[in-house]
């Protein structure tokens, strides 16, 4: 047996056996979709190889300020959930509720920068039809932002739920506080790979 | 409830799939999918020379699709009686189901008449072609409203005895989320994202048939557990 079943054994059954934060199903959406953006990683780079001067170009043609601020805000925004979360397991529901809403501001924050650098783009003629970089730049961040603004509906649901949650509600909380990572997490990594890599 | 007639319907799922992956792919060579940035030229040429095939294809096609009914509505009945008295997400799903399999429907139409006169201009076939592709990805929205739609039943389950478990939930969830992409194939002839791209075709093919898989098992799940324990099926947490 090892250290942690062990631990686990000796306290009392239902509490600490749990190793991961939240329910475990809600790792498969997590883990499942971390595969489908680690395929569009591969893709990337795989077509990007093909045609890297082109890349480099249409790259160069990016807004790094809004990628970096959106960053912020993301990580900002991650910080704010982890803290509501702690709040939650300390029973104290109003700060929890506060932070749920600066969070929530956060990520409805990226998306409008994402509509600004959308519409910036557009004005400027490139569109997911000009090249295949513009192609990645608006599916991969599409798709990502979709992910953000479902992460919104479920940061909406936790507000919802604050007013009644009590401490062994926790769960519930850390499971949408999951989802919300993943959602910082992918941008994390969708970040550098579009505006950064050369 | 006759368990037999549950467990019938929800096996249709395996028909289903299995119908349609020997007819399209043994049959009528259409997976993989005839490139969108084939010329009319191409595509004619390929109809022609496939013409008996591809009709015997959408003639089994055909009848495969329809066990996806029977299969959709094995599942909305559980997930309604996890809903309870007004179980509009299982009734939204029934009428997602009409047009993520009935879709097909059209795609079938589309190709078995492209193949069913010799001698038509290359134009219409061409175009029948496309429209068939279209049908194919598109109905994609319903299918990713299905999913989500039986994802949430099954999250909103109150029983201290669920009646699918809730990964199975998250599960339908994720289904749903990687059906997305398939709808922006309009804008694009080759790449990942156009119809026959892994983001648009391959990767909804496999997750639309794991999704198949699962919840047949969900609900053979949920109907062995109704026989041999009908009372506990029926308590709701406080």
């Amino acid at each position: 047996m090892n250290e942690r079943a062990a631990v686990a054994s000796s306290v009392a059954p239902g509490r600490l056996a749990k190793v991961l934060p939240g329910e475990e199903g809600v790792w498969i959406l997590v883990l499942g979709d971390m595969i489908v953006f680690g395929l569009f990683f591969i893709t990337y780079l795989y077509y990007r190889a093909q045609e890297a001067d082109l890349f480099d170009r249409s790259q160069a043609l990016l807004n790094r300020d809004f990628g970096v601020i959106n960053t912020l805000l993301l990580l900002t925004s991650s910080w704010f959930v982890v803290m509501a979360v702690e709040a939650v397991r300390e029973g104290r529901n109003r700060r929890a509720k506060t932070l749920l809403r600066l969070a929530f501001l956060c990520g409805a924050g990226f998306c409008g920068i994402k509509a600004l650098e959308y519409t910036q783009k557009f004005r400027e003629g490139l569109t997911l039809v000009t090249n295949d970089f513009f192609m990645y730049y608006f599916m991969y961040t599409g798709i990502h932002v979709l992910h953000v603004a479902i992460g919104l509906g479920v940061l909406i649901f936790l507000m919802h739920k604050i007013d009644a949650a009590r401490p062994q509600d926790a769960p519930v909380f850390e499971s949408g506080a999951t989802f919300w990572h993943m959602v910082d997490l992918l941008w994390i990594m969708l970040f550098p790979l579009l505006y950064l890599v050369r | 409830m006759n368990p037999t007639t549950h467990r019938l319907c929800a096996w249709t799922g395996v028909p289903f799939i299995v119908l349609f992956t020997v007819a399209m792919i043994f049959i009528g060579h259409m997976v993989p999918p005839l490139p969108p940035s084939w010329t009319s030229a191409q595509v004619l040429d390929f109809y022609t020379t496939h013409g008996l095939a591809i009709r015997a294809a959408t003639a089994i096609m055909m009848m495969g699709t329809a066990f996806g009914f029977t299969w959709s509505a094995s599942v909305a009945v559980w997930t309604a009686r996890a809903e309870g008295a007004m179980p509009v997400l299982s009734f939204g799903q029934l009428v997602c189901a009409a047009w993520s399999f009935g879709g097909i429907y059209n795609a079938i139409v589309d190709f078995s008449s492209a193949a069913f006169r010799a001698g038509r201009p290359e134009q219409i076939v061409f175009s029948l072609n496309d429209h068939g592709w279209y049908w194919i990805v598109m109905p994609g929205s319903c299918a990713e409203l299905q999913c989500i739609l039986i994802g949430l039943a099954v999250l909103f389950d109150k029983r201290t005895n669920p009646i699918f478990p809730r990964w199975v939930g998250y599960f339908n969830i994720w289904a749903g989320i990687l059906q997305i992409p398939g709808a922006m194939m309009p804008f694009f002839k080759t790449g990942p994202f156009a119809w026959d791209g892994l983001f648009a075709f391959w990767m909804p093919l496999v997750v639309f048939s794991l999704w198949i898989y699962v919840d047949t098992w969900a609900v053979l799940r949920a109907i062995r557990g109704e026989v041999t324990s009908p009372a506990l099926a029926e308590t709701v947490a406080a």
